[in-house]
């Protein structure tokens, strides 16, 4: 045993050969294109993604352009990262009361889970298809109500959603209507 | 003592007790909204139904008095049924807006669809809509859509601050609650409709849209707004920021009600307010160098046998243990006698209650404590004036001042930063910016605020409360008697000569 175990030892160089060896041919099958490649030309060539890949967040507009986020921060709650930082204050639209002043995603902290995504209760959140993101600076990964809304990847997009909670904001327009008159 | 049996279970209660107090003793909930206990019965809301052996029809335990023999039962299906499709009258017209409502997490109607309700609505017509966001003064909103009549607010300002300011106006389903006139609510005691009201329609304007509770950590303490000692909760943000003050029940003292002043006090904790670094002369510096600082120039001064030029001013905010540390370590471990403060004994001599509730005119929560602190100790405590003299007499050249803080801290610190020359080395222990901008030369060292603060205050009947605080907002702001063990570490340390320049200089 102890004989066998030292020849091993003392030929390792044949291993190692066998290794190069197999490099060596995948080397050739690729070069030849005989195997199917596994990379691609990245910013010529995408990689076509699944409809529920999960990429930058996106947060969605109401049809008057308003962002529809309430700030009722169950998508902070629901974070298991604590990436969701959301300062509430009073609308500057009487028809609205809550909006959020400050709504901020550590992009580098997200684990891209879309938990906040599945507890938004107005569909204000979505997770985007936006992958592609390097910055220089830690601080510009975290983003704003501006980029999550209006960046430019998301021209041309729709964003705009439409729910029950906008037959809220119009009946209470004529709530508030009713208040100037008074 | 009387023997009740509720769901078949014998329990001895006091007689005459309420029925729905009487089940929560024994671990028994019987869900109300209309009932609480500070306030008379209306038996409005019909919530806390109860089956009663002997009578055919469905009881309400909050009308209930306990008595020998009385037998109910909560957990039969008639009145699981009842509970359950009360609540969905109440919530016939409720507008479920939880996501921008600052009630949503300590909802009565959260709560109880999720223990008794959960059914699934079966209402077809559009929901009677109302005004929302309705100012009512400068403590206050009120959203008439959100409000089920439970009439607590009515009753409360009927009963117990006796404004009857509040009130249900028009019928049916067009009843709402509000003032004559939308006029705004003035008084003191606004803010205890908020922590009645069991849905969100009377909604604290401090707290709007600030934060949602269920972030919050809860802490008991005392208030520090006045000699009364109100018990409090302390709700905070992971020990980062103070969100509100919540009355704690306590039937010697304040009942389930606090003022709107005290609940103001909770703001000299929080940053704007704040001094969060020591400093010397407008320079910032770690609180173990200033304390070095200190330390340096009180030996210098004991080496001289000049600890009569040592003065201390003291503010009956300090807790019981934080004027015990002081005195043990000034008065009696290097014997200063001069101790200044306000005028505690004309303070507590005058104290009264201003409203007839509970707000009173003293406004330090420990003056009792204080004077009993001095006579303990055997010091004797002289006025803010006679300090003022003997500074500008250059009688003291090492003041320490224990600033307190709220306004009061700028009245009592301007007389003596007035006469405070510049030949007199001042130290400043303060959790108060204002304060420490007061005394521009001083070195001001950080000190916890009265809400972070665990200790005990003497009320002004005399009742000693603990309050346990326990949190520290500010890592560079110690607890007094922290900040003393340091200084005393630093004294038994071989002096530094250079050290001892830099404080003079």
């Amino acid at each position: 045993m102890k004989l066998l175990d030292n020849l091993t030892r003392r030929f390792y160089f044949a291993t190692a050969l066998k290794g190069l060896a197999m490099t060596g041919r995948h080397f050739i099958l690729n070069l030849l294109g005989i195997t199917k490649r596994h990379t691609i030309q990245y910013p010529e060539q995408r990689r076509k993604y699944s409809n529920r890949f999960m990429g930058i967040h996106v947060l969605t507009k109401k049809p008057n352009n308003e962002i529809a986020c309430t700030a009722c921060m169950l998508c902070a709650t629901n974070c298991p990262a604590e990436c969701i930082h959301i300062v509430a204050a009073e609308s500057p639209n009487t028809r609205v009361e809550k909006y959020p002043a400050v709504y901020e995603i550590d992009l580098m902290r997200c684990v891209f889970c879309g938990f906040c995504e599945e507890a938004c209760p107005v569909d204000a959140i979505r997770m985007g298809r936006d992958y592609e993101y390097a910055e220089l600076s830690e601080r510009n990964f975290v983003v704003g109500i501006e980029y999550l809304m209006s960046r430019p990847a998301l021209k041309g997009r729709n964003v705009s959603v439409y729910h029950e909670t906008d037959k809220i904001v119009k009946s209470s327009l004529q709530v508030s209507d009713f208040k100037k008159a008074s | 003592m009387a023997k009740i049996t509720i769901n078949g279970k014998d329990f001895d209660v006091e007689a005459g007790k309420n029925m729905v107090d009487a089940a929560e003793d024994n671990g028994i909930e019987i869900p109300h909204y209309c009932y609480h206990p500070g306030l008379s019965i209306a038996g409005q809301c019909r919530m806390c139904v109860v089956e009663q052996e002997g009578n055919p029809k469905l009881q309400i335990a909050c009308n209930m008095r306990c008595s020998d023999g009385l037998k109910i039962r909560t957990d039969t299906e008639k009145v699981q049924q009842a509970v359950k499709w009360n609540l969905e009258f109440h919530l016939i017209n409720h507008p479920i807006d939880c996501p921008i409502c600052d009630q949503a997490g300590e909802c009565g109607l959260q709560d109880y669809y999720m223990k008794y309700g959960k059914y699934h609505s079966e209402m077809r017509e559009e929901k009677v809509h109302k005004e929302k966001a309705v100012d009512l003064g400068d403590k206050i909103v009120l959203d008439k859509e959100r409000c089920i009549l439970c009439g607590r607010c009515v009753r409360f300002t009927q009963e117990v601050s006796k404004t009857a300011a509040l009130g249900i106006y028009n019928r049916g389903d067009r009843s709402v609650i509000g003032t004559v006139n939308d006029a705004p609510m003035t008084d003191n005691y606004q803010v205890n409709t908020v922590d009645i009201c069991p849905v969100g329609a009377l909604t604290s304007k401090d707290f709007r849209f600030e934060q949602r509770v269920w972030f919050l950590d809860e802490v008991e303490s005392i208030c520090g707004g006045c000699s009364k000692g109100c018990n409090v909760f302390v709700h905070h943000k992971s020990g980062k920021h103070i969100y509100r003050l919540k009355p704690r029940y306590n039937p010697q003292i304040n009942d389930y009600w606090m003022c709107d002043a005290g609940r103001d006090t909770y703001k000299n904790s929080n940053y704007d307010r704040r001094l969060t670094q020591a400093r010397l002369g407008g320079v910032e510096m770690p609180t173990s160098e200033a304390i070095q600082i200190w330390a340096a120039d009180l030996k210098t001064l004991v080496a001289m046998e000049q600890t009569d030029e040592i003065g201390i001013w003291l503010s009956p905010q300090l807790s019981n243990e934080e004027l015990d540390s002081v005195f043990k370590l000034f008065a009696k471990e290097w014997g200063i006698s001069k101790f200044f403060s306000e005028n505690v004994q004309s303070l507590v001599d005058q104290d009264a209650a201003v409203d007839g509730l509970l707000l009173r005119k003293d406004p330090y929560p420990n003056s009792a404590g204080f004077l009993q602190a001095v006579k303990l100790h055997k010091v004797i405590c002289k006025s803010t004036e006679t300090l003022a003299e003997q500074l500008k007499k250059s009688k003291i050249k090492h003041l320490i001042v224990f600033s307190p803080e709220g306004g009061r801290a700028r009245d009592e610190g301007s007389k003596i930063a007035n006469a405070l020359g510049s030949n007199a080395f001042s130290v400043l222990i303060t959790p108060q910016l204002q304060s420490a901008d007061d005394y521009p030369q001083a070195l001001a060292i950080p000190s916890l605020s009265h809400l972070e603060k665990s200790g005990t205050l003497t009320n002004h009947a005399g009742q000693t409360q603990i309050m346990k605080g326990g949190f520290n907002m500010f890592k560079e702001a110690l607890s007094i008697q922290d900040i003393l063990g340091k200084l005393g570490e630093e004294y038994r340390k071989p002096l530094d000569s250079e050290r001892k320049l830099e404080a003079r200089l």
